[in-house]
């Protein structure tokens, strides 16, 4: 096959042949089985490729990208970049056996300890209400995620209560932590904390999501930004 | 609608009105999510590149040179942003090309939505430079030029990319029997 017939094959198909282009082209196909057989064939995939449909945005998406923008961000042009924005990876398997159940696990691919630190130790972070604070009311959950910034890297604090299990999925730069409370309604939220490790930036980007633990389903997220002072 | 020009939203966005990136961000959220879903073929790591792209846009849009399309940049991050989350995968789940659920044999003849999925998965057995050429063409419409701007190759390269992608693509589905009829 040579690489002017495949050339002007794919040229059709973009729909950018010149007149000239064309005559040569049917002239190929007039001459060559194989060209045409090639050309039915890449006009068929790309004609696959076309009708698939477009994936509808997850809800929320919008919302999330807002909240975590930071208050000043937009740099001036010829302003060095002073840190890069942190890879939020999500992860929604979630299952928890049932009962009454309160239990902290912490998975962390790389790093940190869990120091505890309250919501008095935020500097910086960014949420729709208060800074580093995810208020969850919800019928069947209730109470706020906190996530702090410290010298060790961001603590997630959960206080919840929730009429079934739910389980806090705080992740950040492939450091991920997840947190499984359940409690009776009736009782006093109990706060659970798990750190993320170090982070590589100074301004890591903790995605939080708070997911049914036997469904899987997720019942809200939450885009955070926090500072983490002289991690090093 | 906001027929506003991406310029001309990034400059108010600039001067402060955080409603004018709301703006930008409507209109290409679903393009940027689209392309990462392709890339990716996972609606949460998908999710996750849309988000991080549009963050990275806002710290810097003051870097942003508007003698360059606007879709264009951000484009480009979203390829990036997506290759970097397959990096980040461990080695096979990149190369996941199993026969869907259900998929009938080589003699199958597949309806729309079949050959859709069938389109999908084949994808993810090219390699990620073949992969993002057929997305920027064939799900983000873009013209050889978009595509050399925002692979800052030249045209030439991604033309002669495209053509082997499509060819790499329909051998793929070939040989899984999902030829397109």
């Amino acid at each position: 096959m040579n690489d002017r017939a495949i050339e002007l094959i794919n040229a059709e198909i973009d729909g950018v042949l010149s007149g000239v282009a064309r005559a040569e082209l049917n002239r190929l196909l007039l001459a060559d089985p194989a060209i045409r057989s090639l050309r039915d064939e890449l006009r068929r995939t790309c004609q696959a490729l076309d009708a698939v449909q477009p994936e509808e945005i997850p809800a929320g998406l919008h919302e999330s990208i807002m909240s975590a923008l930071p208050a000043s961000p937009v740099r001036r042009a010829g302003t060095a970049a002073s840190g890069r924005p942190g890879k939020p990876v999500l992860r929604y398997a979630a299952a928890l056996a049932g009962g009454l159940l309160v239990s902290a696990l912490a998975f962390q691919f790389i790093g940190g300890g869990s120091p505890g630190l309250g919501p008095h130790e935020l500097a910086g972070t960014l949420a729709p209400e208060r800074d580093g604070v995810v208020r969850i009311d919800l019928p069947e959950v209730k109470g706020q995620v906190v996530v702090a910034g410290t010298a060790t890297g961001p603590v997630v604090i959960s206080r919840l209560a929730a009429t079934s299990p739910v389980t806090v999925i705080a992740s950040a730069e492939g450091h991920e932590v997840r947190l499984h409370a359940f409690v009776a309604p009736q009782q006093a939220p109990i706060e659970l904390s798990a750190g993320l490790g170090k982070p590589s930036s100074t301004q890591p980007i903790v995605v939080i999501s708070v997911v049914d633990a036997a469904s899987g389903a997720v019942l809200q997220t939450a885009t955070l930004r926090t500072d983490v002072p002289d991690w090093k | 609608m906001n027929d506003e020009s991406d310029g001309a939203l990034v400059t108010r966005t600039c001067n402060g009105e955080v409603g004018a990136f709301e703006v930008l961000v409507r209109r290409h959220e679903k393009t940027v999510f689209n392309a990462a879903f392709r890339m990716l073929r996972d609606r949460e790591e998908a999710r996750d590149v849309a988000q991080t792209v549009f963050l990275k846009v806002y710290e810097h849009l003051g870097d942003y040179d508007p003698s360059y399309r606007f879709y264009s940049w951000i484009y480009r991050i979203a390829l990036n942003e997506s290759i970097k989350a397959l990096q980040r995968r461990k080695p096979t789940a990149a190369l996941d090309f199993e026969t869907p659920d259900g998929a009938p044999g080589p003699e199958g003849i597949y309806d729309r939505c079949q050959l859709s999925d069938g389109v999908a998965t084949a994808m993810m057995s090219l390699r990620a430079e073949y992969r993002a050429v057929i997305v920027l063409r064939h799900f983000m419409d873009c013209s050889y030029e978009d595509m050399a701007a925002i692979l800052e190759l030249p045209e030439k390269t991604v033309k002669s990319r495209l053509f082997s992608a499509r060819q790499l693509l329909k051998t793929a589905m070939e040989s899984k029997g999902w030829a397109p009829r």
